[in-house]
């Protein structure tokens, strides 16, 4: 039994690792990822996963519907980390699981992969609390920034997958491929945008209500898909309350992998199935309790509201 | 000259103005919280070099700061705060052509929440301050345990400001200086008292805070969110912000008075905001 084995073991049992042992786990991850594109080829079949935000215990659930890895060639689309309480645990898992199986498994960066978002949103402070320190943090913060910025499934016809959504400086995918992508994710500009952007129902390009990225329309979606060839754009970032939803004449989907988001928020959780042939299928999921699972602690009442 | 030197009186209400140097510039207007005055935004307003050619207008609330006092009963209901909102911006009317930007803290944060689908399109955005949607039920009990704990006079001003640090309402030493001198009147006898007499207004808690998730997720206009805590959104405001719907911001070395905590950073939050929401520029094709 290899020591990834070992590692992929503890964790699945919620336990953490020491911290020499994710020293060397995010260095063997970052060989692997620096050496992936900015837009990684996946073959179909493949399963495409949305945002996680350290839902661990829901993660575990995932897989159980979804198939145990590397029985399931797994696309994660970013997001792993913040707001749940183990975004350790499931980020540390999902490195291991792709050290040992590269190939089936494909992790993309999310919004919240990023140095300036994880110190407010809560993984900044989980990996002090958990390890003492804000090293393990900093060495997750440089494997954050080796992660692909998108995928595309199968070829022609195939789907794009992204974290957030188009740009206005991206009118082909090859551009994507020209990013300088080992880098915090910066407050404008294409990767930005990539990341942070958001489906709506407009017509062209509006700026995001978020505070970055651009909200785009069908229009967009379709110019977009039919330059590059694309017959889906597969995305995560935003909340769904069903776990998923296609819009634009089925061009854009939005997958949500998180149940009961922020344990409070009443919502199904969804994986996308891609077939062989291109097909999609849907599998929903709903949240877990598992024993020893912390929850949030009741909101205090505001002691003045002035 | 700071824009808080002097004001006029409109409709009994203390109304401090400065226009846009241009009519491409943005009037912000800053609305307090109930029991503060506009000084509670005289230490960001010091610092708003980087918006030196936008325009001001600030009030102070009915019964606040240097608006007429009212003796026994005051009608502190949304409508009528909201209509005192337009009265306010009616009287300057004529001296601006430009945007508006809406900035409120608590309570002035949802008369701003419940204005500002009145004033589009000329409403480039909203910032809310601490603004959080408190249950009718449980409005009573804050209000009630906060009162009951605040001292109901001060033998000096000094005695007043360090109340209010020791307290944890305010965590700014020199931005305490500013503002709490006009929360108070001098007593002939050398003492001060609170200038409004909040507990007179108990009626009107519940609706204060009432349904705001719902409504400020509605604004049809650029929406920011200014917290001290995270831990303080309700489900409507997570499920709103994970949708993208608004734009959140936590600052959690800041209390609930975050502009006065934290005035330099809580003005490169209102520049950003303004330099993204003025207008659409994409970027040049290739």
């Amino acid at each position: 039994m290899s020591d990834v084995d070992r590692a992929i073991e503890q964790l699945r049992d919620c336990k953490l690792l020491p911290e020499e042992d994710v020293q060397e786990l995010c260095f063997k991850v970052q060989e692997i990822l620096i050496n992936e594109s900015n837009l990684q080829l996946v073959e179909p079949p493949v399963t495409i996963c949305g945002d996680i935000h350290g839902q661990f215990h829901d993660l575990l659930q995932l897989f159980e519907v979804g198939g145990q890895p590397p029985d399931t060639n797994y696309l994660f689309l970013g997001d792993f980390v913040d707001r749940g309480f183990y975004s350790l645990e499931t980020f540390l898992l999902l490195m291991c699981l792709k050290i040992r199986w590269p190939d089936r498994m494909t992790l993309i960066r999310g919004n919240h992969e990023s140095r300036q978002i994880t110190t407010v949103y809560g993984f900044y402070e989980e990996c002090v609390r958990k390890y003492g320190s804000p090293t393990v943090w900093r060495w997750c913060c440089n494997v954050f920034d080796c992660l692909s910025l998108g995928a595309l499934v199968g070829g022609e016809d195939g789907v794009f997958c992204i974290h957030g959504g188009l740009s206005p400086a991206v009118h082909t995918i090859d551009q994507i491929r020209l990013l300088d992508r080992k880098q915090e994710v910066p407050h404008e500009g294409a990767m930005c945008d990539l990341l942070w952007s958001d489906p709506d129902d407009i017509s062209g390009w509006s700026k995001s209500p978020r505070g970055a990225g651009y909200l785009f329309g069908g229009d967009k979606v379709s110019e977009f898909n039919h330059r590059n060839s694309v017959s889906l754009i597969a995305r995560a970032h935003q909340l769904v309350m069903e776990g998923y939803k296609e819009m634009f004449d089925e061009q854009i989907v939005t997958v949500w992998s998180a149940p009961n988001y922020c344990y409070r928020c009443g919502n199904v959780a969804s994986i996308l199935n891609i077939g062989e042939d291109l097909s999609r299928s849907y599998d929903i999921f709903e949240a877990v309790l598992r024993e020893g699972m912390e929850l949030p602690a009741k909101k205090p009442i505001a002691e003045y509201f002035l | 000259m700071s824009v808080l030197d002097s004001h006029t009186i409109v409709n009994g209400l203390a109304v401090y103005f400065s226009p846009p140097a241009s009519s491409d510039d943005p009037l912000f207007v800053f609305i307090h919280g109930a029991g503060s005055t506009v000084h509670t935004f005289e230490p960001l307003l010091r610092k708003f070099d980087t918006l030196s050619t936008a325009g001001l207008l600030l009030y102070d609330l009915r019964g606040h700061g240097q608006s007429e006092e009212f003796s026994t009963s005051i009608d502190l209901s949304i409508p009528s705060l909201a209509a005192d909102f337009h009265t306010v911006l009616d009287s300057v009317s004529k001296e601006y052509t430009g945007t508006l930007i809406l900035v409120g803290h608590s309570l002035g944060g949802a008369i701003a929440i419940n204005v500002v689908n009145d004033l589009l399109p000329s409403v480039l955005g909203i910032i809310v301050i601490d603004a959080i949607e408190v249950p009718s039920e449980l409005a009573h009990i804050a209000m009630t345990k906060y009162l009951s704990t605040r001292p109901t006079r001060f033998d000096s001003l000094e005695e007043a400001i360090k109340w209010h640090i020791r307290s944890g309402l305010l965590h700014n030493r020199s931005s305490a200086e500013m503002s709490v001198p006009s929360l108070l009147n001098q007593l002939p006898s050398g003492g001060y008292v609170w200038r409004t007499p909040i507990q007179l207004t108990e009626k009107y808690w519940p609706q204060w805070f009432n349904d705001l998730s719902n409504k400020f997720l509605s604004a049809r206009t650029g929406k920011m969110l200014v917290v001290s805590s995270m831990a303080k959104l309700d489900k409507t405001l997570i499920i709103g912000q994970m949708q993208g719907k608004y734009q959140l911001v936590s600052l959690p070395h800041a209390g609930h008075f975050l502009h006065e905590d934290v005035p330099d950073k809580f003005v490169s939050l209102l520049t950003e905001f303004y330099n993204r929401n003025k207008r659409l520029v994409l970027p040049v094709k290739k």
